[in-house]
């Protein structure tokens, strides 16, 4: 076994320490921060051996060394006394983002689309790694990794900050492409698409060779990418080829409850290996960090990680002279002492009945097309697939309903899954669409969105749907109106939920795909548009909205049948809209009516539930996690499983204690009484 | 003397119907016996009808106003009207101020103007502003409102009146503005923002008053057509998150019969309105509205049952009507489900209403000065340029003091000056960061404070006359015990308790001290105060991007003996002075209760409940009781229930005979300790309202 197959309990110490001060880091002292890490009871730190500052706290060659620890190591210090305590070590070292390098080699720096500007020069200097920053970093990593006897190394910021128009940059892609590059966004331009994938390639080969650098000196250490950004937008330039150059994915995240569950389903089928790693500050935010979080605020997050199956890893910084506030680490201890308990239980496969499908060649906003990659602030912001998929994704947990994310590393074993969701899935290739369709074809349930197949991964918008087969549609064009309607079609109301009719249809704030239904597909909804065109100002039917008004008779909705399965294919992306819930749900319930748990409870607590085949059991977890803390306790909840074994028993963990149920021929049914913030329950089968 | 129709009126319903003639259909399935009827199958009991609106047109044979061109002769609002009548149905008519898409495409003088003399609904890449024509109400626009006013009130025998939109969209600079300017201050309307300059303060003095004088204008025609009608001016203006821009303050309260407006923010957003409107209103219950679907312009999709009741409860809870808005299709007809399920609601919450009333019990009062909705920063900047601050540091500063008593259940109301012949009534007093302030303001704050009061006030509290006039020194400096001596330069500093006081910080520490990020006032104390923390520096400042400490924050540094929070005492009361705006940042409210609860501890109740239940509580001598409201309102529906809050009810000196769960009257077992009434609720979904019975 590994050391992160067993290491559930992480830390990171921020120490993006510089040397205006000649305090600084003159008091950092290994034998505190350690005993800190051991009340913390934490597994294994990731420890500070070069910082986005660019110096080191180890003896580099080739790195500036930091002044303060005056002539110390205290990296190898740290090290040893980490391992004399059997505490794991994860040497740290910053790529793109260092400061001292882009301020010593201007050659170095990403450059701006105006090809004079370099990007921030404050604080963040960012380096361009198709210039001979490469070549720098590769040898530090190896450095670092010949140096000590560490359990892995974390490469932090493996992403593109800013679009880089550097020479570096342009020479490879007049070289790889040819012509400049475009300074124009369009992703129905295949110059712009190609640049769009040279940037993802070029980092992944980056990626690639700081971790051979690492290899090339112990295999046996593991290697981490910062892996925060496979849901952030195209900018970033980072894709699933990205996580092969991980061992397993970890990442630091500062957003919402529902951010979190989504991040971490993607980690467990992305990851090359178990447990991904979820991170967060134990300070209100990095940039406040004297402000700890709530006792309970971590407690829930340490658990949601705990019921994802992942490790949880705290980020605390060191004071500038080194010194090192215990709160954060007693805080942590108490936490991790509960926590602990339940690990014993932990792994084995998730359920995941519903597979939201996250594109990473589709991170774009067709709204940016024809804006200068430097001219709006609001560029490249919105992110619509990420937004339909994370939508998605609120729904199921909404309704309780089994759940995961996953990729094209994926497309081989679709048959997981009962059902499969392309959330206005933007960009795809044939190999992603012939997976579908076999998927289909061999009896699976398909629900796609809006531009789903429609634009190729190289940036060609089609004539025709590349799964219009599978959809049981035609492309008609899309609706010139910016708000739109879809509306039940006779006999399907119910499918919309309370509150919808036809006269009072669903509204989205966006355009919708125009669409002819082949002849053999259902028509369950169908379009309406507004009485006036929104975007004119001068002439409209309401002053606040648009109306419902021309009832078009044009599908919008369509459910066929195809070879052994079943699609339904949506020309709105309604899975984005919080008052299209109940709709997206019933249709996934319109092919298939039942999962493998189903659940009362709130809204607010999510269940997982992981297969232990190895162990006769299941794992049943629970999570209440709700937006004012300290939690409301729920009670009462009722559970249902569809499982095919014979149950034994169901036991509340850690404790053991005993739980009745009730059998059913496919399953169990039982009541958890009260749920606070976390519940672990195990069901034993024969 | 009869009842004024709004007093037990607290089920109110609108029906927005903005409707343009552009499509020969529109309003032509209007039917006044299905309109009545889904109003009343909502369990409403006053209604809202439209006699003009946003558009401009008239629903009924206007002389003034351009009518509706598919009436065809028809009376809209009197075809309602009497409707109505036959169900005993209340009928306020609806009105359109300022916003006028008609009056403003067809007089370029009345429109709002900006700086380049262009029509702000000229602008056409917005297609919101250019839908809504936006009128000065210092033109002869102001002429053609009276005279349509003057028609309605006349024309229709109904119990009030609503004017909707009053209030500037934005800065005018149209010529009647810039000839008023000229007449009143002198010389051209400044374009660049600056509080601290009294020109540019008087502009904004100008606005306030010229929007106050247009309302009372108006108020005045409606009343002189029928003494006997309500009015209302829009109120959600007041305390707007546009702040300054809006141009209103309290004197627009006093155009009104009571106040109402709509709201569509979060929970604390209504709960701070609320206690606004029950002491800046002339007469209660005030009212509380908010859209039936999940946004004006996604009128189809309507909130959940759990959000409204939880909505239409907290109206309950302080005391308000509950106004529902939904929309009217375009062709006149109305959807069942959005009256079927208010009526649903409504059903169940009708029952607590012959409950209700009495007087909120405020034992903290947050002031909310109405005349510094500005942010500082925006100094400097042109008023129509990119870069103005999104919110006012003074209302943030009051949202967050809110919030946290809120959270904690410490009876609190929101005041202005409105209320300033009343402070006594509270415990203590709450100056959050207030920007501008007047001589009496100052006057009667001192009174209160040297007659026992006590004071809570922070940063800019008193520097800046409400003209405009930066001072030397607070104006309060003698109340709280500081003069004024600079500004740090550092944008991102701490606060460090001193050893006396780390229990009021935990878990921040001397060493590991509280950060906020925003710069402190630097005050010289006098000797005889007490210091209850002290500033700390980052090392290096914040601003400079060369030379810094940590890549992603700035760490303290220098602890200065530089007082960041002192306690005085003065006269008979007492006062906390901070130097920063520490009740705006959330992770510091804890510090902030800890220094509310030094200088008050015994208040009307207290209670054990999580922070998403919010308790008010109303006296009812009359009725010889204490009226406990406990609102469940949280962001996810359905809600989680509450089943263990408890609750004390403060006694003070009186003896508790009874606590019954109200409608049903169950009664409730209580105990009595040190001189409160513990009371254990019973599990409640969404609302509970309980009666300590006294004697």
């Amino acid at each position: 076994m590994t050391w992160y197959q067993k290491a559930w309990r992480r830390g990171v110490l921020d120490m993006h320490i510089t040397e205006d001060n000649p305090r600084f880091m003159t008091q950092f002292d290994p034998q505190r921060f350690v005993d800190l890490m051991l009340e913390a009871r934490l597994q294994s730190v990731v420890l500070y051996a070069h910082s986005h500052v660019g110096s080191c706290f180890y003896p580099s060659l080739i790195a500036p060394v930091h002044s303060g620890p005056d002539g110390r190591d205290i990296f190898g210090e740290t090290v040893a006394l980490c391992h004399e305590n059997d505490i794991a070590v994860v040497g740290y070292m910053s790529l793109i983002y260092d400061t001292l390098a882009w301020r010593a080699h201007p050659d170095w720096r990403i450059t701006h689309s105006d090809y004079q500007g370099h990007s921030n020069p404050g604080r963040y200097g960012v380096c361009c790694p198709n210039s001979p920053y490469r070549n720098y970093t590769a040898s530090l990593a190896g450095e670092l990794a010949a140096g000590y006897p560490l359990e892995g190394i974390r490469f932090d910021m493996t992403f593109w900050p800013g679009i880089c128009y550097c020479p570096h940059c342009r020479q490879r892609f007049m070289q790889e492409v040819g012509g400049e590059l475009p300074t124009v966004i369009d992703w129905f331009d295949p110059r712009w698409t190609r640049f769009a994938r040279k940037r993802e390639e070029w980092l992944v080969e980056f990626a690639t060779l700081c971790t051979d650098a690492v290899r090339a000196v112990d295999p046996a250490i593991s290697v981490e990418h910062q892996s925060s950004t496979f849901a952030h937008p195209w900018r970033f330039g980072v894709t699933t080829p990205l996580a092969a150059q991980t061992d397993f994915l970890q990442g630091d995240f500062y957003g919402d409850i529902l951010q979190g569950s989504f991040v971490r389903k993607l980690f467990h089928n992305l990851s090359p290996n178990r447990p991904g790693g979820f991170e967060t500050s134990v300070s209100a935010t990095l940039s406040n960090y004297t402000a700890l979080k709530d006792e309970a605020l971590l407690r829930c997050k340490a658990y949601a990680a705990l019921a994802d199956g992942c490790a949880f890893i705290f980020i605390d910084s060191v004071d500038p002279v080194g010194t090192i506030n215990p709160l954060a680490y007693q805080r942590m201890g108490r936490i991790f002492e509960e926590t602990q308990a339940c690990e014993p239980w932990l792994g084995g496969e998730l359920q995941q009945d519903v597979a939201i499908y996250l594109s990473t060649e589709s991170k774009g906003d067709f709204a940016d097309n024809g804006k200068s990659v430097g001219e709006a602030a609001d560029l490249h912001s919105r992110a619509p697939h990420v937004e339909a998929a994370l939508g998605a994704c609120q729904a199921l947990i909404g309704h309780n309903i089994p759940w995961g994310v996953i990729t094209r590393n994926d497309l081989d074993r679709l048959d997981r899954h009962q059902i499969v969701v392309l959330p206005n899935v933007l960009m795809m290739d044939e190999q992603e669409c012939a997976a579908f369709r076999e998927y289909v074809r061999g009896g699976g349930k398909l629900y796609a969105s809006r531009y789903s197949s429609l634009v190729t991964s190289e940036g060609h918008y089609l004539e025709d749907f590349m799964l219009a087969d599978v959809f049981g549609a035609q492309y008609a064009g899309e609706t010139v109106e910016s708000f739109t309607y879809i509306a039940p079609a006779p006999g399907h109301e119910p499918l919309f939920g309370e509150g919808y009719s036809r006269s009072h249809p669903p509204g989205l704030e966006d355009a919708q795909i125009r669409i002819v239904a082949r002849p053999e597909a259902q028509v369950p909804g169908e379009l309406v548009l507004p009485w006036t065109d929104p975007a004119d100002p001068w002439r409209f039917s309401s002053i606040h909205n648009n109306p419902p008004g021309r009832y078009t008779g044009q599908a919008a909705i369509l459910h066929n049948h195809y070879g052994a399965g079943q699609a339904i294919y949506v020309a709105g992306d309604i899975e984005s809209s919080e008052n299209c819930h109940d709709l997206f749900i019933n249709l996934l319930l319109r092919m298939q009516p039942a999962w493998t748990f189903m659940s009362d409870a709130p809204k607010a607590v999510e269940i997982t539930l992981f297969h232990q085949p190895e162990e006769s059991r299941w794992l049943i977890n629970l999570v209440n996690f709700q937006q004012a803390l300290p939690n409301i306790p729920a009670r009462d909840i009722q559970v249902r499983l569809r499982v095919p074994q014979r149950p034994l028993r169901l036991l509340q963990q850690p404790a053991g204690r005993e739980l009745p149920f009730e059998s059913h021929g496919d399953g169990v049914s039982f009541t958890l009484p009260e749920l606070e913030t976390f519940a672990m329950l195990t069901l034993e089968y024969a | 003397m009869t009842q004024p129709w709004y007093k037990d009126i607290y089920r109110r319903a609108v029906v927005d119907q903005h409707i343009t003639d552009a499509n020969a259909d529109f309003l032509t399935s209007f039917d006044a016996e299905h309109y009545v009827g889904m109003i009343r199958r909502s369990n409403a009991q006053a209604m809202f009808m439209y006699a003009q609106s946003v558009v401009g047109q008239a629903f009924y044979p206007s002389k003034v106003a351009p009518v509706h061109a598919n009436l065809k002769g028809r009376n809209l609002p009197q075809e309602v009207i009497d409707e109505a009548r036959r169900h005993d149905l209340k009928v306020v008519l609806y009105m359109s101020l300022v916003w006028d898409t008609w009056a403003c495409r067809n007089h370029d003088d009345w429109k709002v103007k900006d700086t380049h003399g262009r029509g702000i609904a000229d602008d056409i890449s917005s297609t919101a502003t250019h839908r809504a024509g936006l009128c000065c109400v210092n033109s002869p626009y102001r002429d053609y409102t009276r005279d349509l006013t003057r028609e309605i009130c006349e024309s229709f025998d109904v119990e009030g009146i609503r004017m909707d939109m009053t209030f500037w969209p934005r800065p005018c600079y149209c010529r009647h503005c810039r000839r008023r300017y000229n007449e009143e201050v002198g010389g051209e309307i400044p374009e660049i923002i600056n509080w601290e300059d009294p020109r540019w303060v008087a502009f904004q003095r100008c606005r306030e008053r010229w929007m106050a004088e247009f309302a009372e204008r108006q108020t005045k025609t409606a009343l002189a057509a029928n003494p006997d009608l309500s009015v209302e001016h829009q109120a959600s203006s007041i305390p707007h998150e546009a702040g300054w821009r809006f141009g209103v303050d309290s004197r627009l309260a006093m155009q009104n019969t009571y106040l109402q407006g709509d709201f569509y923010g979060g929970t604390i957003q209504g709960s701070l309105v609320r206690k606004l409107f029950y002491n800046l209103s002339p007469n209660r219950p005030v009212g509380f509205e908010t859209c039936v679907s999940i946004s004006l312009a996604n009128y189809t999709a309507i909130k959940s049952r759990g959000l409204l009741e939880a909505a239409a409860s907290s109206a309950i809870a302080d005391g308000c009507a509950f106004i529902y808005i939904t929309s009217i299709d375009p062709v006149g007809t109305l959807e069942p489900t959005t009256f079927e399920r208010m009526g649903e609601i409504w059903g169940r919450t009708q029952r607590y209403e012959p409950h209700m009333g009495g007087e909120l019990q405020q034992d903290v009062a947050v002031y909310y000065s109405l005349n510094s909705k500005c942010n500082w920063a925006d100094n400097g900047k042109h008023v129509e340029g990119p870069g103005l601050a999104a919110s006012s540091s003074h209302t943030d500063a009051v949202v967050g003091a809110c919030r946290a008593l809120r959270d904690q259940h410490i009876p609190f109301g929101v005041i202005t000056d409105t209320s300033l012949d009343q402070l006594s009534r509270h415990k203590v007093i709450i100056l959050p960061d207030v920007l501008m302030m007047n001589e009496e303001e100052v006057s009667a704050f001192r009174d209160y404070v040297r007659q026992g009061g006590r004071l809570y006030a922070s940063r800019n509290t008193s520097l800046v006359t409400r003209d405009g006039h930066r001072q030397n020194d607070f104006m309060l400096a003698d109340v709280f015990g500081v003069h004024f001596s600079g500004e740090t330069v550092e944008t991102f500093t701490y606060l460090a308790p001193v050893e006396a006081t780390d229990p009021l910080f935990a878990p921040a520490t001397r060493r590991h001290p509280a950060g906020l990020a925003e710069s402190q006032l630097i005050v010289r104390p006098n000797e005889d105060l007490t210091t209850l923390a002290t500033i700390t520096l980052p090392y290096t400042v914040p601003a400079d991007a060369i030379t810094f400490t940590s890549l992603h924050n700035d760490p303290p540094g220098f602890r200065t003996a530089m007082a960041g929070i002192v306690r005085n005492e003065f006269g008979s009361g007492s006062v906390i002075y901070v130097t920063s705006g520490i009740e705006r940042h959330e992770h510091l409210s804890g510090i902030f209760l800890n220094l509310v609860r030094e200088l008050c501890d015994d208040f009307s109740f207290e209670a054990d409940a999580p922070p998403v239940v919010e308790v008010t509580l109303f006296d009812q001598p009359d009725r010889s009781r204490l009226l406990a409201n406990l609102v469940n309102f949280q962001d996810v529906f359905p809600q989680v229930p509450i089943h263990d809050a408890r609750l004390r009810l403060a006694l003070e000196g009186r003896k508790a005979c009874r606590a019954i769960l109200l409608p049903d009257g169950e009664e409730l077992e209580f105990e009595v300790n040190d001189g409160m009434a513990e009371i254990a609720v019973p599990r409640f979904e969404t609302f509970a309202m309980l009666a300590l019975e006294y004697e």
